[in-house]
């Protein structure tokens, strides 16, 4: 080879810095492969800097029913998918991994038959040097799964870099939710409310109630919320989507609940509409008459406190009709 | 104006404006730190670079000698890559094995936008391209069993956006 340092200019072996450089001005789908072309490649991608981009998604749902050496019965449920040997391929995959994820998203889904495979590769994923990195946790509940969830909120206290935590799904076992961690500042709760909350860092509370969710009651849901004490909270974003079970009307619940956001600096009260599983849901004055009804409860609630609670900004957003009103500034 | 000569690994001479020379924070720290001054007839020794390359760094320094510094965003997400002139384009239509050494040597001498537009250059060609093809772009081997490709391919499947 005439040209000089030829072997020199293999950009695999480019210093660290420079592949840094060079990946951090990749998509997602370009880093997977970059990852895939040679070794050096896929442990930057995948080590601390970059791991951080990605989020890895685990339907723990419909499991195959028997998994031995990766193997799936052949004695299968008819109706089970192609997903399967896909999800089997992700449990072959998982427990193999030397990659330390950041971020993860569980979807969680009961059934008495897959529960094993399901609970083993929870076991995988919260190892405890995979615990102690997470950052992120995003937990769907697809269906009743008092198990697999018992297994993760046992854990969260262990996840001691946790920052966000997100919750999504409506269930009776969600109402006994008991969830602590010292680390978690910001908490998204769609539709479930867990019982207990002991998060002395809780920055930022982000709420939808889905009153059109199934098997969603107001003792498991809302109450409970206004059964949460929330000292540290700085910012709270309530959502209600309107639905066939109004909510019920407890107004010491929700006196003392605003009186004890003593941090509180920012509070957005929305509603958004019906969703699509009640098409017959109309915007009546039920939903305008709800809202208003929130909106001044909230607004007497919070004037005669008003010296001892310093509200920088309230805002009550109507995404339906478009309007927003900012009543506090100070 | 004032010139200050600067030496290739393979010997040659370069004057250069030191106006364009300091675009260069290794040899701007250098000339600093040895009290160097225009007109010393000693030339600064660069060991890393080429003529060749130091050629094409300094045609690039000269047109972007009054380019204003480039401001450090330290942001963890995607950086954009649609953003580069036309000239610099033009510039960098050169063989993987040059801008290769255009990239260490932008790094070596620590000139930033040198180095932020042939970082772009590499991640636009690697976009849009399967593995193997990048491998082939670059220059790259494969050093991966094949169980071992199978599974950062299976694992990769379930990564999503964070």
């Amino acid at each position: 080879m005439s040209r000089k340092g030829r072997n020199a200019q293999r950009y695999d072996e480019l210093p660290y810095e420079i592949l840094c450089f060079i990946f951090d001005r990749l998509d997602l789908h370009s880093l997977k492969c970059a990852s895939l072309t040679c070794r050096r490649w896929c442990e930057i991608i995948f080590s601390g800097g970059y791991i951080k981009r990605f989020t890895l998604y685990v339907p723990l749902v419909r499991w195959p029913v028997h998994v031995k050496d990766g193997q799936a019965s052949p004695f299968r449920k008819h109706g089970e998918d192609a997903g399967d040997s896909k999800r089997l391929f992700l449990l072959k995959a998982v427990k193999r991994s030397s990659r330390v994820y950041r971020n993860l998203n569980l979807e969680l889904e009961d059934r008495s038959d897959c529960n094993r495979s399901a609970s083993g590769m929870l076991w995988t994923l919260f190892e405890p040097h995979r615990l102690e990195q997470l950052v992120s946790l995003r937990i769907v509940l697809k269906q009743e799964a008092s198990q697999l969830l018992e297994m993760v909120v046992k854990a969260i206290p262990a996840m001691s870099q946790l920052r966000d935590l997100r919750l999504n799904g409506c269930f009776s076992s969600s109402s006994l939710l008991r969830l602590h961690s010292d680390t978690v500042r910001h908490l998204e709760l769609d539709t479930i409310v867990p019982q207990q909350l002991e998060m002395p860092r809780l920055h930022l509370l982000d709420v939808l109630i889905d009153r059109s969710a199934p098997f969603y009651t107001p003792a498991h849901n809302e109450d409970l919320l206004y059964l949460l004490a929330l000292d540290g909270v700085k910012e709270l974003k309530l959502t209600i989507r309107p639905g066939p079970i109004r909510e019920t009307h407890r107004p010491i619940y929700t006196q003392r609940f605003y009186r004890r956001l003593k941090s509180l600096e920012s509070l957005t009260l929305a509603e958004t509409s019906a969703t699509a599983t009640f098409p017959s849901q109309q915007p009546t004055g039920a939903t305008v008459g709800n809202h208003r009804n929130t909106l001044s409860r909230v607004i007497c609630l919070v004037q005669s406190p008003y010296a001892r609670v310093p509200l920088d900004r309230m805002c009550v957003v109507n995404a339906r009709y478009g309007c927003c009103t900012a009543f506090f500034t100070s | 104006m004032p010139t200050i000569k600067l030496q290739s690994s393979d010997g040659e001479i370069f004057d250069t404006d030191v106006q364009i020379a300091k675009c260069s924070g290794t040899i701007k720290t250098m000339l600093e730190d040895l009290g160097m001054d225009e007109g010393d007839d000693e030339a600064v020794p660069l060991p890393n670079v080429n003529s060749a390359i130091l050629r094409k760094v300094l045609q690039w320094a000269t047109y972007h000698k009054d380019d204003p510094i480039p401001v450090e965003d330290d942001d963890s997400k995607e950086k954009r890559t649609d953003d580069i002139s036309s000239w610099d384009a033009d510039f960098l239509k050169v063989d993987q094995g040059t801008l290769f050494e255009l990239i260490l040597a932008a790094n070596y001498l620590d000139i930033k936008g040198l180095l932020d537009v042939t970082c772009k250059t590499v991640a636009n060609m690697i976009k849009g391209k399967t593995p193997e093809e990048i491998r082939k772009t670059f220059n790259i081997k494969n050093d991966f069993t094949p169980s071992e490709e199978e599974q950062v391919r299976k694992e990769n499947e379930w990564c999503e956006e964070k």
